[in-house]
């Protein structure tokens, strides 16, 4: 159940209003929801999370931004939040382009044509998302699989950034922007990231 | 929720602090673990 509130409708500053207006006068497009809930009370919620987000999906790592990518769009996918797995799905086939490796994974991870590390690191991250918790032995199998520890770190990292954000496009409904809204939207993420 | 009589600056902290909870008990969890399997002998 979701509760679409008026205050990430409309409770921004003038300042801010005049920002969307650009942005949707730029990209010709609507600015999406998880755009306009980073801008409503910043200090709260959107500065602290953009930094965390950025650092998770575009800092120094092992992992590849395409890796990346998918990890959100595999929790995602886990929480059937599908505003973010429209949208990291998008950008995950931008980063490596290649869609139908993206397909592969959110169609069956067990046979989809990639590398183990990364298929062991999904397995876990589904885990931990569908059940809350993993124990050891989950962890030694993925480091088993040739992950290492920091490996598994940085994916935790972006784990706990999807687990909050689909929490929230869900609790607050975020609005579907179709295909062509989430191609967009890639871009921008692949061109600027998450700042 | 907003029947309650809560505003929607309350249910907007209240979700997302519930958000950001669970998120955080899942990733302390997955640290543990991860420290137990690598003091257990793992890399």
């Amino acid at each position: 159940m979701s509760v679409r509130l008026k205050i990430l409708n409309s409770g921004y500053s003038i300042g801010t209003k005049a920002l969307f207006a650009m942005i949707q006068l730029a990209s010709r497009r609507p600015l999406p929801d998880a755009a306009k809930l980073v801008f409503y009370r910043a200090d709260f919620y959107g500065e602290p999370m953009k930094e965390l987000t950025h650092q998770a999906m575009r800092g120094p790592s092992a992992w590849s931004i395409g890796d990346r990518e998918l990890m959100a769009a595999f929790v995602s996918q886990t929480n059937e939040c599908a505003f973010c797995v429209g949208a990291h799905t998008a950008t995950a086939a931008g980063a490596y382009r290649d869609r139908e490796r993206v397909a592969a994974v959110l169609s069956n991870l067990e046979t989809a044509p990639i590398e183990e590390p990364l298929r062991a690191t999904l397995r876990m991250l589904r885990r931990l998302t569908h059940e809350h918790a993993v124990d050891a032995n989950e962890m030694r199998r993925v480091l088993a699989a040739g992950v290492s520890r920091e490996q598994i770190e940085d994916a935790l990292a972006v784990c706990f950034a999807f687990n909050t954000t689909n929490r929230l496009a869900d609790a607050f409904g975020f609005s579907m922007p179709g295909p062509k809204g989430f191609e967009s939207g890639a871009k921008f993420l692949l061109l600027r990231g998450y700042k | 929720m907003k029947e309650s009589g809560l505003t929607e600056d309350q249910i907007f902290e209240l979700v997302v602090c519930a958000a950001v909870g669970q998120a955080t008990r899942q990733y302390e969890s997955a640290l543990e673990a991860l420290a137990a399997a690598v003091t257990d002998g793992g890399r």
